[in-house]
């Protein structure tokens, strides 16, 4: 499939809400924003033979205003936080206070080079060292490392720092990392990154961790035990303790994914629970918005026995003087620099702004707001788990297979109705799950505005499955073909192959 | 081909080519309904030893990732490029055309260990069949 | 809301984690304050701010890595719309046009920007981006040895070595002669367990390295070749594309995002057209909608870990999807005859710099048969990390002492970088405070 997109640069498919690319709005001679420079002439004479550029450099020529443009149609075309209501399972998309925005733009963080002389980032430095103690606190552990660069990333830091610990003490045998079948996909992928083999465990009936195969599946093969809290169905494990004491007899160690920190954040320490890793999510939790997909950072706790092998460079403190050094026990380096600072400074800065008890309260409602929406969609679809659960819920939609209705149908016609849709096929234990996550930030309004329009969606799909078969109507495309898309891929915009 | 299709339970099939250690590989019609449509099939190398039951091709849809498991043990001694750039093929015709691997099989004995086309029919009516 | 739950106030909710509770009972946050408003909270880090010697404070004539470039102001003004800024992955395409266009767009640039067939939606930063293309590398030639070139950044070498930690993979180095790859190291190296070999243009070293012949060497081999280029070089030197590589990585900071104290920053990934189902990372693929409208939608979404979890191509979830944005909008702005206006500033003015160091007595260029880009090493008399302390005093981040990171053997040499927002007095009060302090 090759879409006749463009081949002579004209924007004859674009209806008025779409926007046609940069390339087939290229204006040649137009120019946007004067950059410092020099004339390309003097210099490319100077470039040796057969090392200079010699294929076209196919960016388009435009106005700033051409630019601008360009970027609010577009923005026009996506939804945020900011626009609309977003209640996307396992992902936490809250609104965060826009003073927060205002911190990485101080030039003393912004304009700063990370390869200064330590003297020159002695506030820096001081800043983030603030930012791994509070982060200490918050989680109970005994040391922190800024590095990774988002959740993903600091899951992968925190299994490289197992295999160093067990290394360490001339342990060779723990091969195996056990994830139940619940976890997001990052913890068996991160696993494989780090040379281990993953041992999956199934859930029991209720979707908790089911104790006795945990107990048959641990061995002295295994090195660490991956666990989401709460789970990725929105429960808190009824086991916990139980479930920390036989890993710990066991040998292997205990890492807790902190992707639903919102859930316990201010109440609850993963240090206390047993846990001697955690990585956190700060773009989930702590007040950096999730730009479309990033940037984030993934901070990682740990208990002191393995303070000693987390990634280089580590922050130190001397009296008043802080430095940057390497351990020779540490994992080495798992990026460029110190960390994400600029996300991390904002991270710092929510905490600091809450307070303590203010972060307990984003916990509570949290909690609150998807109870209370958990409460009014009740008889709309079967849920899963009984009693109150934590910060999300899920639904399933597979009664309405028989209408032939997926969950996808359903999310659809939800964002018709003015809202973003729930996180759909996710936990995959779930048959047609939709997963519902409010966050604290929501109003009672907002909620129950939502709920009258999902029992509506309901009925309609039980009265009528056809129309939401034709959903979404109102938004400015509807149901892409994704298997065209990836039969034969078109990553790149034919146009620019036309322009020089 | 009019030689017996022998089956697993986690849905591929196998076929003689003529002569007893050549078998040609490829997934049910069940499977590819399961599946959806196909997007891309994830070929092994020609030459590559695969074990009875050990992964030896991925079977891509838009939301989905499937192993393809050797239903007999042996070396790899064709694969269909006709899939690489026509993946639908794997849909449209799943015993023909959309066949995945020619397997050189090491032990001909295994093939006694796999369904006979009752015994998979049996198997699709019990819905006790492995996923993929 | 708390009547439809049951519960009488909102602490009832701790009920939740009854069965989480540690025996020693709910921890004391109080050590984290009490909390602030906006005012207090910034003057808080304003005053951190204080203490460091950011660019407004001291002229940056140091690379290595971060690169202080001109941002137009454009470019914040777009990038921090709340419709892209506080939206999530794009996962559901009707909700989510806006930034698939634009992750299209930005794949689109860097592809042609680097010559290549193909891009990602970007990674976490430079060095994490070459890591994950020689993990490509070794799943696609099932080989266990991986050549690195000593002209690459020995911060990201470094970083290969920690994501191969878990691995039986053997990292060796290829050496640089004169700030040059000679094709005869990397073949010397070359043998039936190799998977790849990395080179970089320009070098760490700021050489203009040469792959004359190395595509079809590694090709020969079994190999695939990978490059590691600067994007803002790449307006005037030759491609990774037109060298042959397969796959080709970067750090993409220069291209409009600022110094930020090391992060966040872009990691760059493009690749030929046959790795497009290896290759790990989001990718946004054009397609037709229902009605036949062209749209786009994330594509090639069974290679990645929220599908394949334990087989996945890499474990990437969150990336750089907003400063993917970012930099898609600084290439807008300055189109290529800006983009190659600001690379021509930066040669002409590190150049220009080159010239006044060396008519210093006792200052020498080193690997000096071999051109430079914007980054140049020179050796001195003096050990280079007391010049450098010396001129941050007095208001200049002058070139990086490379003792620390390359060894004693290295503690007289600096290396240089001037971009093309340096300016001509700058660059000689420059050279003046370096005479000074040399004590002529």
């Amino acid at each position: 499939m090759q879409p006749e997109l463009s081949k002579t640069g004209e924007s004859s498919f674009v209806r008025p809400s779409m926007e046609p690319t940069l390339w087939q709005k290229n204006r040649p001679g137009a120019r946007g924003v004067e950059s410092p420079g020099v004339a390309p002439e003097s210099v490319t004479s100077q470039i040796p033979k057969g090392a200079g550029r010699e294929i076209p450099l196919s960016l388009p020529e435009l106005s700033e205003l051409d630019v601008v443009r360009h970027f609010t149609r577009l923005s026009h075309l996506n939804r945020g936080v900011d626009t609309h209501f977003y209640p996307l399972g396992s992902c936490t998309m809250k609104y965060n206070p826009k003073v927060m925005d205002r911190i990485p733009e101080i030039p003393g963080f912004r304009d700063l080079h990370p390869r200064i002389d330590p003297d020159g980032m002695q506030g820096l430095l001081e800043a983030l060292h603030t930012c791994e103690e509070t982060l200490c606190q918050l989680l109970g552990m005994e040391a922190v490392t800024l590095a990774p660069a988002a959740g993903a990333h600091g899951e992968l830091t925190g299994i490289l720092v197992t295999r160093r610990y067990f290394e360490s003490r001339g342990d060779k045998n723990r091969t195996e990392i056990l994830i139940p079948d619940s976890a997001h996909g990052t913890n068996p992928a991160s696993a494989a990154m780090g040379g281990f083999t993953v041992h999956v465990l199934p859930s029991g009936s209720d979707g908790g961790v089911d104790l006795a195969r945990l107990e048959e599946a641990l061995s002295p093969r295994t090195a660490l035990v991956m666990m989401t809290v709460p789970s990725t169905l929105g429960i808190f494990e009824k086991d916990l303790p139980k479930m920390v004491a036989l890993v710990k007899a066991s040998g292997a160690l205990l890492y807790l994914d902190g992707a639903n920190f919102n859930a316990f954040i201010g109440v609850l320490r993963p240090g206390d629970l047993g846990f001697d890793i955690v990585h956190i999510n700060t773009h989930k939790t702590l007040a950096t918005p999730h730009g479309g997909g990033g940037p984030g950072s993934g901070p990682v706790g740990v208990k002191s026995h393995l303070a000693p092998y987390l990634p280089s460079p580590r922050i130190r403190k001397d009296g008043d003087r802080y430095s940057l050094v390497s351990p020779e026990t540490s994992i080495g380096p798992i990026r460029s620099f110190i960390g994400s600072s600029l996300v991390l400074l904002r991270a710092l800065g929510y905490v600091r702004m809450l307070g303590g008890e203010g972060l307990r309260k984003v916990a509570l409602y949290a909690l609150l707001n998807a109870n209370y929406l958990r409460a009014l969609l009740s008889g709309t679809l079967p849920r899963t788990g009984k009693g109150l659960c934590a910060h999300e819920f899920v639904l399933s939609a597979k009664e309405l297979s028989q209408e032939g209705l997926h969950a996808s149908d359903l999310a659809k016609e939800i964002l018709d109705a003015g809202y973003y849709a729930p996180t759909i096929s996710f936990p995959l234990i779930v048959p047609e799950a939709l997963m519902i996550e409010p966050t604290e930030t929501e109003s009672k309004e907002t909620l129950d505005r939502f709920a009258d329009d999902f029992r509506k969606i309901i009925d309609l799909a039980k009265k009528d499955p056809t129309r939401l078969k034709e959903a979404p109507r109102r938004t400015p495309v509807a149901r892409p073909d994704e298997v065209a898309a990836a039969r034969d891929p078109v990553l790149t915009d034919p146009a620019s192959l036309h322009i020089a | 081909m009019s030689s017996e299709r022998r089956y697993t339970p986690t849905h591929e099939w196998i076929q003689s080519l003529g002569e007893p250690s050549l078998m040609r590989i490829g997934i049910t019609d069940f499977a590819q309904k399961e599946i959806t449509d196909v997007v891309f099939v994830e070929l092994p190398k020609i030459g590559k030893k695969v074990p009875q039951g050990a992964e030896a091709a991925i079977i891509e849809s838009v939301k989905a990732a499937f192993s393809i498991y050797a239903p007999m043990g042996g070396e790899v001694v064709a694969v269909n490029s006709d899939i690489e750039s026509n993946p639908a093929l794997v849909n449209s015709d799943p015993y023909g055309a959309g066949w995945i691997f020619e397997l050189r099989v090491d032990d001909p004995a295994q093939w006694n260990s796999l369904l006979d086309e009752k015994g998979y029919q049996a198997l699709l009516v019990s819905g006790t069949g492995g996923g993929h | 809301m708390l009547d439809l739950l049951g519960l009488e106030s909102l602490d009832d909710m701790l009920s939740v984690y009854a069965q989480s509770m540690p025996a020693s009972g709910l921890p004391d946050f109080s050590r984290l304050g009490e909390g602030c408003d906006e005012r207090t909270l910034l003057e808080w880090f304003s005053s951190r701010a204080k203490r460091n010697l950011h660019a407004g404070r001291a002229v940056v004539f140091r690379g290595a890595g971060s690169y202080d470039h001109f941002i137009p102001a454009a470019v914040s003004a777009l990038i921090g719309r709340g419709e892209f800024l506080t939206s999530y992955t794009p996962y559901q395409p009707e909700a989510s046009q806006g930034l698939l266009q634009a992750i299209f767009e930005f794949q689109t640039a860097i592809a042609r920007l680097y010559g290549m067939d193909l891009a990602n939606a970007s990674l976490y930063d430079g060095a994490t981006a070459l890591a994950e293309a020689v993990l490509v590398a070794i799943r696609e030639t099932e080989r266990t040895v991986v050549l690195l070139s000593e002209g690459i950044d020995p911060g990201c070498r470094a970083v290969v070595s920690t994501y191969l930690e878990g691995m039986s993979v053997r990292v060796r180095t290829v050496p640089l002669e004169s700030g040059r790859t000679l094709p005869a190291s990397i073949a010397e190296n070359l043998g039936p367990d190799v998977a790849c070999f990395v080179g970089a243009t320009p070098t760490f070293l700021g050489t203009v390295d040469r792959f004359d012949g190395v595509a079809d060497l590694l090709h020969g081999a079994g190999a695939l070749f990978i490059l590691h280029a600067n994007p803002h070089t790449l307006a005037l030197l030759r491609t990774p594309g037109e060298w042959g590589a397969d796959l080709a990585t970067g750090e993409g900071q220069p291209l409009g995002l600022p110094l930020s104290s090391g992060g966040p920053y872009l990691g760059l990934l493009t690749a030929r057209k046959k790795y497009v189902r290896r290759i790990p990372g989001r990718l946004a693929g054009l397609t037709k909608d229902r009605e036949g409208r062209p749209c786009f939608v994330l594509t090639l979404q069974a290679r990645e870990q929220h599908i394949r979890r334990e087989k996945a191509n890499s474990n990437i979830c969150s990336n750089e999807t907003l400063l993917a944005l970012q930099s898609l909008v600084y290439l807008a702005l300055l189109g290529p005859t800006g983009l190659r206006r600001a690379a021509s500033g930066s040669w002409s003015n590190a150049h220009a710099l080159c010239r006044g160091l060396l008519t210093l007595p006792g200052v020498s260029l080193v690997n000096p048969e071999t051109d430079f880009f914007h980054e140049f090493v020179v050796e001195l008399p003096v050990a280079a990390d007391s010049l450098s302390r010396h001129l941050l005093s007095k208001g200049v981040l002058g070139g990086l002492p490379l003792g620390e990171l390359m060894g004693p053997s290295w503690s007289r040499c600096m290396l240089w970088c001037a971009t093309e927002i340096r300016t001509e007095s700058e660059i000689a009060q420059t050279i003046g405070l370096v005479r000074e302090f040399l004590g002529f």
